[in-house]
């Protein structure tokens, strides 16, 4: 029944720089502390969630 | 440049199409050189841009602060909600003729909740998606035998 709280971080510091003529991403990530509260029906729907939160592959006509 | 922008309380939502998301898709994807001389002095090129110039003072720094992300799945009906408690969004811009933008995140006491069924809840209506250029292939059923006994 509603919501259900399944991760908490703390704290967490992340640098993203583009070097953009040769597209290239760098990425620092620190002081990072997940926490997760979830049970097996919450893993599931977490894992479901991310996996459908990208874009899917699509065909040029061209 | 320097700008501040300070967000409190506001809810954004994450959807798989965003246009926004593809347009800064083609700036970090730019088209390949034609020039083979262009390609060839490029990491050189980068290499002298990053170490020598002197960035503008171009900035950009935002704080969101108990700001909610709705996050929604494709074909799925679960949905997550991201609340930033507080967050500070720091940007460096150089663009132009190089390029090399840098982005200080800092995250303070970010909670994650997700649902597996949102259907019963009342969600913003889905953006519609007009795109050309690319053909999305679904497998469906479909009759033939409609189509074989007009003929």
């Amino acid at each position: 029944m509603g919501y259900a709280l399944c991760a908490t971080m703390p704290t967490g510091n992340a640098t993203i720089r583009f070097l953009l003529e040769s597209a290239r991403a760098e990425i620092d990530v620190e002081d990072v502390s997940i926490q997760l509260d979830t049970c097996a029906d919450s893993t599931q729907t977490l894992g479901d969630l991310f996996n459908c939160l990208k874009p899917p592959i699509e065909v040029d006509e061209g | 440049m320097i700008s501040r922008v300070a967000l409190f309380n506001l809810n954004f939502e994450y959807f798989v199409f965003n246009p926004w998301l593809e347009k800064l898709t083609t700036i970090l994807n730019p088209t390949p050189a034609t020039n083979s001389t262009t390609s060839a002095s490029s990491s050189t090129s980068e290499n002298v841009a990053v170490s020598t110039k002197i960035s503008p003072p171009a900035q950009f720094n935002m704080s969101l602060s108990d700001c909610t992300i709705g996050l929604n799945p494709l074909d799925l009906p679960s949905r997550g909600l991201l609340l930033a408690t507080s967050t500070t969004v720091r940007g460096q811009w150089d663009f132009r003729d190089g390029g090399r933008g840098k982005f200080d995140v800092s995250l303070n006491r970010v909670h994650l909740f997700c649902i597996d069924n949102a259907t019963n809840l009342v969600l913003p209506a889905r953006p519609t998606r007009i795109r050309s250029g690319a053909r999305k292939e679904y497998l469906n059923y479909f009759s033939v035998r409609l189509f074989t006994e007009g003929c």
